[in-house]
């Protein structure tokens, strides 16, 4: 059963009087649970594709859905926050803490958008906390934080929420390889524990053995798909 | 989001700009300060001259002074012939020492005949003048003013019916005995009420001053539209030195210097509602510029552009109401403390609750309008942009 289903999405991009286009008509399908890599080259489309997937951002035409949410038909702000809210966490390379936030508010921050009760956001704050082993740290500042400790305080920001989507876009871009096989390692386990389903960009190739798949872009366009077994035909591209 | 979480985030933002955050609440907690005692004024002039002074000062009534050499009968009779002129009496002044427990006290003794204290007080009737004992001096039987028979601070009798009260005029001592007690009259017209002995004429000018002058002349007109025309032939026909005035027109200019001192105060008040809302619009633009990477995550995990424009405008609410608390607690402290003595009434500025709705409302909507243009730009920024931004 495929939960994101991606058809012929495109994203155009005016500047003056050009068009330059981010993705020319991407279609791709995600299963539940699975761990999808996207790779390619550096703008090739990557992070738009993820903006997208996950309401960060509107195309310019095609489907996208995730659940039996019709994302493109999202209209109005209220409609796309609430979906990204509700469907969605985002981790990114840069880590995108609130720097005056503990780790512990950093992590509410999704729960109060969603009017949860003050005790009730912090246990379950706390709880997102000690699933990334970071229990010990929820007073802390991210300037207090290594960047490995700081981007697993994004994941645990990003699953509080108990999303069905995990988007992922160089969530290791910052890290060095111990801590990126941590995060990797976390990664899998969301999604043995959780169920979640993870898409993640990426331009570190040797990630891909924690991954199901991959789907190569090139030039916003979908170059090839890999499953297990055929990442060694990635290697020498 | 809840209302609760609105303010809290406000609160945490705030306080990473502690500077600039508690000089935009002293900017609100002066204009709240400025327009609750602009209007506190007005309002109490209002009622002081509802209450008080137009009931008191009789509006067809003109009063001409002069201490030296004074008026005479012949200025009298020369006064009263004007048309419209009513009726036309004298009051003979002198200023005196009395003894009291505590030692000298000054005081006016004021000689007028009885028959025209209501007019000279602005009462319906004497009985409304004296709280005990007769009303009408006689002889040298006097009615004493609440100054001198109640302890001002005590409100204990001083004084009492019978008793004699002699009273020291330029050398000489005069004994009287007191034969009324004055209620309280309250605020100053020309003379102190309260600070003033009164007595029979004849004996005046028999037992105190060997001259028959007159200090002041009190005229009432048939008609009270016509005082200023005669306050004009008053002063033409007056001796030198004579000072002419009326109530009105004494209430009319009293009204102006109110009025401009609120004016001034409301000035004030404007000035810093307008500092204020350009130092939050700046102080939220500069904040808005350095936390658009925290509006792009924000926005990531679910908060609408609502949110973001109501996070960045209860700040500015906060500003204010932290501000305009300040305020309250500054002019109710203040309001205390400050009198404005009129040469006839004293003003404290009332504190209404009408009054401190609008002084809290107008720095608030002001500072919401000034940081709705920088918070409508925070709620507006693009998510994928804002999370690029370096
Ligand atoms: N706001 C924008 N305006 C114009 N062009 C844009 C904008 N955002 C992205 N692009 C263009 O869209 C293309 C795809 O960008 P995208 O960020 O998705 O690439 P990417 O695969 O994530 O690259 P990288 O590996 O460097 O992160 C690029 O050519 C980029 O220049
Ligand atoms: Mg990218």
């Amino acid at each position: 059963m495929s939960i994101v289903e991606v058809r012929d999405l495109w994203r155009e991009y005016t500047i003056g009087r050009e068009k330059v286009y981010a993705l020319r008509g991407v279609t791709v399908e995600i299963e539940k649970g699975e761990f999808l890599a996207v790779v390619g080259p550096s703008g090739s489309g990557k992070s738009t594709l993820l903006h997208l997937i996950g309401g960060l951002d509107r195309p310019t035409q095609g489907v996208i859905k995730v659940g039996n949410v019709e994302v493109n038909s999202l209209k109005s702000d209220r409609e796309l926050s609430k979906f990204r809210n509700e469907y969605v966490g985002f981790v990114f390379q840069m880590f995108h803490l609130v720097p005056r936030l503990t780790a512990v508010e950093n992590v509410e921050l999704p729960l109060i958008a969603r009017g949860v009760e003050a005790g009730e956001r912090r246990r379950a704050a706390l709880e997102a906390l000690k699933l990334v082993g970071l229990q010990h740290r929820a007073s802390h500042k991210p300037t207090e934080m290594s960047g490995g400790e700081q981007q697993r305080v994004a994941i645990a920001r990003a699953i509080v929420t108990q999303p069905k989507l995990l988007l992922a876009d160089e969530p290791t871009g910052n890290l060095d390889s111990a801590n990126s096989k941590l995060v990797m390692e976390l990664f899998k386990k969301l999604i043995d524990d959780m169920g979640v389903t993870i898409v993640m960009a990426t331009h570190n190739l040797e990630l891909l053995e924690y991954c199901d798949r991959a789907v190569r872009l090139v030039d916003g366009r979908v170059a090839g798909v890999y499953q297990k077994g055929e990442y060694g035909k990635l290697f020498s591209k | 989001m809840r209302i609760s979480d609105y303010l809290l985030y406000a609160f945490r933002g705030l306080s990473e700009r502690k500077g600039r955050s508690a000089g935009a609440a002293v900017g609100v907690a002066i204009a709240v300060t400025a327009l609750i005692l602009a209007l506190g004024l007005g309002e109490s002039f209002q009622r002081a001259f509802s209450e008080t002074l137009g009931r008191t000062l009789a509006a067809n009534s003109i009063i001409v002074t002069n201490t030296a050499p004074g008026l005479t009968d012949a200025d009298l009779l020369l006064l009263g012939s004007l048309p419209r002129v009513e009726n036309v009496f004298g009051v003979a002044t002198v200023q005196a020492l009395v003894t009291t427990a505590s030692g000298y006290r000054s005081i006016t003794i004021l000689a007028v005949d009885p028959a025209h204290l209501p007019d000279l007080l602005g009462l319906g009737n004497v009985g409304e003048f004296v709280e005990e004992g007769t009303s009408e001096p006689k002889g040298l039987g006097v009615v004493i003013g609440a100054n001198i028979w109640m302890d001002q601070s005590t409100g204990s009798r001083l004084h009492d019916v019978g008793e004699a009260l002699t009273a020291r005029v330029g050398g000489k001592d005069v004994k009287l005995v007191i034969s009324g007690l004055a209620k309280p009259y309250g605020f100053r017209t020309w003379i102190s009420i309260d600070d003033s002995v009164f007595m029979d004429p004849e004996a005046f000018f028999t037992y105190v001053s060997g001259r028959r002058v007159y200090q002041a002349v009190i005229l009432t007109l048939d008609d009270p539209s016509m005082v200023q025309t005669v306050v004009d032939e008053v002063r033409a026909l007056a001796p030198p030195r004579s000072n002419v005035f009326s109530p009105v027109a004494m209430v009319a200019q009293l009204g102006m210097f109110v009025n401009s001192l609120g004016a001034f105060l409301a000035f004030i008040s404007v000035l810093s509602v307008g500092i204020t809302a350009l130092w939050i619009f700046d102080s939220t633009a500069i904040s808005v510029v350095q936390r658009v990477k925290e509006i792009g995550i924000l926005k990531a995990v679910g908060f609408s552009s609502t949110d973001v424009l109501l996070i960045f405008l209860s700040e500015a609410a906060l500003v204010s109401l932290i501000g305009g608390t300040a305020g309250l607690l500054l002019s109710v402290t203040a309001s205390r403390f400050i009198t404005i003595p009129l040469f006839v009434i004293r003003l404290t500025p009332s504190l209404s609750p009408q009054i401190l709705t609008v002084a809290i409302a107008a720095p608030l909507v002001a500072n919401l309008a000034a940081a709705a243009v920088p918070a409508r730009a925070a709620a507006r920024l693009d998510p994928v942009k804002a999370l690029r931004y370096e």
